[in-house]
Parts: C-alpha cells; sequence; structure tokens
C-alpha cells in the first residue's frame, strides 16, 4: 500500500496534516508519494484531487482504494490505515 | 355696558388668555437655521417634516442664513449667547438645547429633546425669540435637556475593581471594532497568501530580509485596508447618509449572514478551497519572482504591490463585514479621528492571526497554522453578527447608536 499526498504551501489545512502523517509515519511505515498542488500540477492532475485540500489517496496496485479529504486527528489517520489495511486483506 | 356684561367679558377674556397660555406653555418650538443647497440641512428638513406630522404641539421656525442676511445675523447672535460655533449649517435650536449638524443619531437626539422640553413645561423657554426681540436679560442659557442627558448617562456607568468607573456606552464601539475584525480576519480568502509568502521567505535563509518583507507585507496590507475602510466611511458619512442608503447597507449583511451560515451549516470537510486557478497561479508567481529579486527595493516593491492587490481582491471575499462596520460608525455619528481610532482597533484584530503565525513563523523558522476547523466557527460567528445588525439596521438602528 501506498499513499498519495496532494497539498499546498498556502493552505493551512495542509501544514496541519503534514504534522499529523508525520506522527503517523513514526507508527506505521507507508510508503508516501508528497505532490504540491501548485508545483507539481501535472501529475496532481492525474489524480483529480477535487476543490479540497489535504487529499491522501491510498493505493494498492497501484489503483485507488480510499480517498481522505481534509483535517484529520492521527488517530482517525490510523484506523483509517487499519480499515484500508483490511479491506486490502 | 352694563356692569354685569362687562364682568362676563372680562371673565371671557381672562379664560381665553389663560387657554391660550397653557397652550403656549404645552408648544415646543423648534428653531431650524439652515443654508439653501446644503445637503445636510435637506435631510434635516424631510427629518423636520415628520416631527411636524408626528407632535402637532412642535412648532418649527425656519430661518434661511446663506441668503438671508438679517437670518445669518440672527443665528451669529444665537451662536453668541448659546457659545456653539456658527460656521456651519445646520442649527437647531429648541429652548435652551442648540445642537449643531444633522445625523440620524442627531435627530434622535432632537425628538428626545422635544419630549423632554414637553414633559418638562417649566424648563421649556424661548430664548431664541428674545434674542430676536432684544428681551433677553439672562446671565446665561439653561440646557437642561443635556443636564438631565448626562444624568442618565451617569447611570450606564458602572464600578469595576481596579478600573474605577467605566461608561458602558463607551464600551460597545470598541468591542464591536474588535469582534467583527477578528471575526473578519479569519477569513481564509487573505490567510492563504500570508502563508504562501511565509513558506518562500522562509526559504531564502536571510533573516533580516525576511522580517523586512514580512513586515512590509503586514503593514501595508492594513493600511491598504484601513485606507479602504476610511474611504467607505467617508462615502457613508458625506454622500449617502440616507435611510435607502441604511437599509440597502442593511440587506447586503442579511445576505452575507445567509452566505456564511450556509457556508457553516454545508461545510462538511474541513480543509482548504482551491480559490480560483489563474488568480492564485498569478500571485503565486509574483511571490517567487520578489523572493528572488536580488535588490531589496525591488523586493519591497513587489510586497507592497501584492498587499494592496490581494485586499482589493479579497475584499468581496469577507461578505461586507468591514461594509457593516463602517456603516455602524456612520449611524453612531462618530468624529472623522474617533472613526480613525476604531478603524485601527479593527484592522489590529483583523491582522492579529497573521501577525502570531508571522512572529511565530519567523522564531520557529517553520509555518504553523491555525486548523482549518476553527474557520467553520468564523463562519457562523461572523454569519450571526452581520444577521444581528443587519436586522437592526432595518427595524431599530436606534439600538446600534450606543453614542448619541
Amino acid at each position: 500500500m501506498k499513499v498519495i499526498k496532494i497539498t499546498a504551501l498556502w493552505c493551512s489545512g495542509c501544514l496541519i496534516m503534514n504534522n499529523v502523517w508525520n506522527e503517523v509515519l513514526k507508527r506505521k511505515d507507508i510508503e508516501t508519494i508528497s505532490l504540491d498542488y501548485d508545483m507539481d500540477e501535472e501529475l496532481v492532475k492525474e489524480y483529480n484531487p477535487g476543490k479540497i485540500l489535504p487529499v491522501f489517496i491510498f493505493m494498492n496496485n497501484n489503483k485507488e482504494i480510499r480517498r481522505v479529504i481534509g483535517e484529520k486527528s492521527v488517530e482517525e489517520m490510523l484506523n483509517i490505515i487499519n480499515e484500508v489495511g483490511e479491506e486490502d486483506d | 355696558m352694563t356692569k354685569k356684561k362687562l364682568f362676563f367679558v372680562s371673565l371671557l377674556f381672562l379664560i381665553i388668555c389663560s387657554v391660550e397660555n397653557v397652550f403656549a406653555k404645552e408648544q415646543v418650538n423648534l428653531y431650524f437655521f439652515h443654508g439653501d443647497g446644503c445637503p445636510h440641512c435637506a435631510e434635516e428638513e424631510k427629518f423636520l417634516a415628520k416631527i411636524e406630522k408626528k407632535y402637532s404641539y412642535v412648532k418649527i421656525i425656519r430661518y434661511e442664513v446663506w441668503k438671508n442676511k438679517s437670518n445669518a445675523l440672527l443665528m451669529d447672535r444665537v451662536g453668541n449667547r448659546y457659545d456653539v460655533a456658527t460656521s456651519s449649517v445646520p442649527l437647531t435650536v429648541i429652548s435652551g438645547t442648540a445642537i449643531s449638524g444633522y445625523s440620524e443619531s442627531i435627530g434622535i437626539r432632537i425628538e428626545r429633546a422635544i419630549k423632554y422640553y414637553k414633559d418638562n413645561p417649566k424648563e421649556n423657554v424661548n430664548y431664541v425669540s428674545q434674542i430676536k426681540n432684544g428681551t433677553f436679560d439672562e446671565d446665561e442659557i439653561k440646557d437642561s435637556f443635556s443636564e438631565a442627558d448626562k444624568k442618565t448617562d451617569e447611570s450606564t456607568k458602572i464600578k469595576l475593581p481596579l478600573l474605577g468607573k467605566i461608561n458602558l456606552k463607551d464600551f460597545s464601539l470598541p468591542t464591536a471594532a474588535t469582534l467583527i475584525g477578528l471575526v473578519d480576519g479569519f477569513n481564509p480568502c487573505a490567510m492563504w497568501v500570508l502563508l504562501f509568502l511565509i513558506s518562500m521567505l522562509l526559504g531564502m535563509k536571510d533573516r533580516k530580509r525576511m522580517w523586512i518583507l514580512g513586515l512590509t507585507f503586514l503593514l501595508s496590507s492594513a493600511l491598504v485596508y484601513m485606507a479602504i475602510m476610511l474611504s467607505w466611511f467617508n462615502i457613508v458619512v458625506n454622500v449617502m447618509a440616507s435611510v435607502i442608503f441604511r437599509n440597502i447597507i442593511s440587506v447586503i449583511a442579511i445576505v452575507g449572514a445567509i452566505i456564511n451560515l450556509r457556508a457553516f451549516f454545508k461545510s462538511n470537510d474541513s480543509g482548504c478551497e482551491v480559490v480560483n486557478d489563474k488568480k492564485r497561479k498569478k500571485v503565486i508567481s509574483k511571490i517567487k519572482d520578489f523572493t528572488k529579486e536580488k535588490s531589496l527595493f525591488i523586493a519591497l516593491g513587489g510586497v507592497i504591490f501584492l498587499a494592496i492587490s490581494v485586499n482589493v481582491i479579497e475584499l468581496a471575499c469577507s461578505a461586507g463585514l468591514p461594509l457593516v462596520f463602517t456603516q455602524l460608525l456612520a449611524i453612531n455619528n462618530v468624529s472623522s479621528f474617533e472613526s480613525f481610532i476604531y478603524t485601527l482597533i479593527y484592522i489590529f484584530f483583523f491582522l492579529i492571526d497573521d501577525i502570531i503565525i508571522f512572529l511565530i513563523a519567523m522564531s520557529t523558522t517553520k509555518v504553523h497554522a491555525i486548523s482549518t476547523k476553527y474557520n467553520k466557527y468564523s463562519h457562523l460567528i461572523g454569519g450571526i453578527l452581520m444577521l444581528i445588525i443587519g436586522i437592526l439596521l432595518l427595524v431599530k438602528p436606534e439600538w446600534l447608536m450606543f453614542n448619541f
């Protein structure tokens, strides 16, 4: 499983979620591809992120299995990862 | 004429005189010194026409002073006796009370003075006609209405430990400035530019330059917002001081309230809404350009230009809060200096979250943001505030006049 993280430098919710995700990565080993909404425009377009940032896209074998939009707590993110992991099995 | 007839005629005369006296006592004379073509006089004229219809006991005596020299002389003499400036019109005199200028809150004061002199006929003295006839021989004019007003003013004072006596009325406008400024400041529209700017500044590694460019951005934003609000205030006071215009603002406030409340109820996901792609890219490329610029002066010019354009464009995003606030100042009839002070308080609280984020970023060299979860509540508070002010402007504007 890998996660595509789409954030922007100007987005306060993204700054909060960067910290949340760093906390998550301390507890879980997840491959993460970080994309910036403005700097990596072409790549970001492929994932069709919509109008609300940040966006976390959970992928398995290059297939999207879950999308999380907006701010979440560390606990909420860990729960989502567990759910996605179970679905994956 | 027989003695009997003479007695009845005398009695009738006495009765008529005393009845006239009673009426004369009940009548409240209002002297209106005005100039032909003066817009505030025209506004007061409309107001007085309503007063004449509403209170049958009010007699309005009009003196045009711009074309009529003897009326102008009378106004000077009245001004001298009442110790009020006669350089501008309108001037309204009711018994011992002289009121310069006209605005909605002054209208309310005039109406209260009329009622006061009607209820206190002993205090109702026709000083102006005495001055006109040359029969005025008092040492000084007694403004009993203003004295009574001061006493009621005392009743709104409360005693607080350490601070002493505080007048609640004096706190209403500063509180409104603080509250509306704070809610306006939490507006995410302007925040994104600051966050991107700080991110770029932190990449510069030159701390002195970071401070200069960041503070210039905040200061320019404050000045631009202030200039917009003060010019708006002047337009409201001088050009559009009418009920129709006030009603238009109240409708704007109610529409703004609906937009804010809708945003509160609609937003389920916290997060940042991606603003207009074209506009965002333009701002981002500008910030990148001037943070890379070697010359500090060109970089400063870029920051100032950015602050001006962002604040002018994003003004629409605040859904009318500054507009509502300036209207609040206008109906409270504050002076230019007071409007400056209140706008300064508004701007300070408008920028306080930006200042805090900037200072923390500078001291920790990391951008710390305020959670977007709070944006939702700024929509709720902003919506409620605008709804209350909008409805009051429409139905009970006098409840918003804190300083009359």
